[in-house]
């Protein structure tokens, strides 16, 4: 019997050092959630300062604006993910990023049929600031890029591609595949332009495979020949590379 | 062709793709080539508007080629630029020269007779007689816009006036020489 009571008593005993070891596991993991939440409150609160001391300098300096991007996602804040957040209604950045977007796509599309879709990222930045006119401050490259990534998330087909050493925003849907890249990489490095014998030469294109990348991206709009030449050598121009020398 | 006094060219700015060599090649792929059309429809009435050219050959107009790039449009990319000027009502080739020589509406020629009229009754020349010469190019119009116009241009716009009851038109004394009145 006594044999049993303790082993009862021992069990009961056990239990309860149990039930008090849970009890005081939830209560230091409550303390502490409730600690990490005062902590993060006290953070935003923080960085909702910060950003509303310096709600002027982010909205017209393009390079610190660029800075407090790179502090935001760094932490895993995302100023510009939702429209009513407390930061547009702070910053106006809402406003400002679908301003900024709308104005990517009209100039993309003003230019379309001169370049199939394709733009160099400094020449649409150009090319929006010239729209937002001299009345307003000038955006940077940036906020350009910020906007279209924001602008990809929507589908539209509005995405960046690395060429060669450019940035190009295509605003067509439609890939371009490893041979079109390659071509097109050959054009920058020789100033905008290629022939058939340098495809060949440089990048041991088949006959077949180099007519058929010219050929998507003449179709596409991407390329315009030019038989134009003393040589009497078609080239074909990219015109996303019209500036480049 | 080229009234020298308004004679701008050098100051004239040549839009961009002006400078870009695939535009001198008439493009094989239809969307481009409407593009293609486009830019060069809008010069060619920019750039005859400026310098004040009614009329060009085809085979020879100076915008037809750009030396600093080395680059001249073909026979069938010249002509594919004047049908396209022509279906956009912004050009016709001038009757009897087989298509060669291009007479360009920067003004339409409705725009045209109007101009003339205006003129004639702005200035009191109801009831007067002056050659078509003379309409074209001397003192009397001095500073209007038809000036320079070649005679054969103003004789198609006075002649549908013509019609219209608006002018009458009798041969003068020279094989060459019409005679107009402003009724």
């Amino acid at each position: 019997m006594r044999r049993r009571g303790i082993g009862m008593h021992g069990l009961k005993q056990k239990q309860t050092a149990r039930s008090h070891y849970r009890q005081f596991g939830e209560q230091l993991a409550h303390e502490r959630v409730a600690m990490m939440e005062d902590q993060l409150s006290k953070f935003r609160k923080v960085l909702e300062d910060f950003a509303f001391r310096h709600k002027e300098d982010i909205k017209r300096d393009p390079i610190f604006r660029k800075h407090f991007h790179e502090m935001c996602a760094s932490i895993g804040v995302d100023p510009l993910a939702s429209n009513k957040g407390m930061w547009s209604e702070l910053l106006g950045f809402g406003d400002f990023y679908y301003e900024l977007g709308v104005q990517a796509v009209e100039a993309c599309m003003a230019h379309r049929p001169a370049n199939g879709g394709l733009m160099e990222i400094d020449e649409l930045v150009a090319q929006v600031n010239k729209r937002r006119g001299g009345k307003v401050d000038s955006v940077s490259k940036d906020d350009v890029v910020q906007s279209i990534k924001k602008l990809g998330k929507l589908g539209s087909g509005f995405r960046l591609l690395q060429i060669g050493k450019r940035t190009i925003v295509q605003s067509v849907p439609g890939e371009l595949n490893r041979d079109h890249n390659m071509v097109l990489s050959q054009a920058e490095s020789q100033g905008g332009w290629v022939r058939s014998a340098d495809i060949e030469r440089s990048l041991g294109f088949t006959q077949d495979r180099m007519q058929q990348a010219l050929q998507a991206l003449l179709n596409e709009g991407q390329a315009w020949v030019d038989d134009g030449h003393e040589d009497g050598e078609r080239r074909y121009w990219f015109p996303y590379l019209r500036h480049v020398k | 062709m080229v009234d020298s006094s308004f004679f701008s060219g050098g100051g004239y700015a040549y839009p961009d793709f002006y400078a870009y060599p695939p535009y001198f090649t008439l493009q094989p792929v239809k969307e481009t080539r409407e593009k293609q059309m486009s830019c060069w429809r809008d010069l060619v009435v920019s750039f005859t508007r400026a310098n004040r050219v009614f009329e060009f050959e085809t085979k020879t107009f100076e915008l037809f080629e750009n030396k600093s790039i080395n680059r001249s449009l073909n026979e069938s990319a010249r002509k594919a630029i004047v049908d396209d000027l022509c279906a956009h009502g912004l050009g016709e080739t001038c009757e009897g020269s087989g298509g060669g020589t291009v007479r360009v509406l920067w003004r339409s020629l409705q725009e045209w007779q109007s101009c003339v009229l205006d003129w004639a009754h702005r200035t009191g020349r109801r009831g007067d007689v002056l050659t078509v010469e003379e309409l074209c190019d001397s003192s009397e119009v001095a500073g209007e816009e038809f000036r320079g116009m070649p005679p054969s241009m103003m004789e198609r716009i006075l002649r549908t006036l013509e019609k219209q009851k608006k002018v009458m038109i009798f041969q003068g004394t020279d094989q060459d020489d019409l005679g107009v009145k402003f009724l």
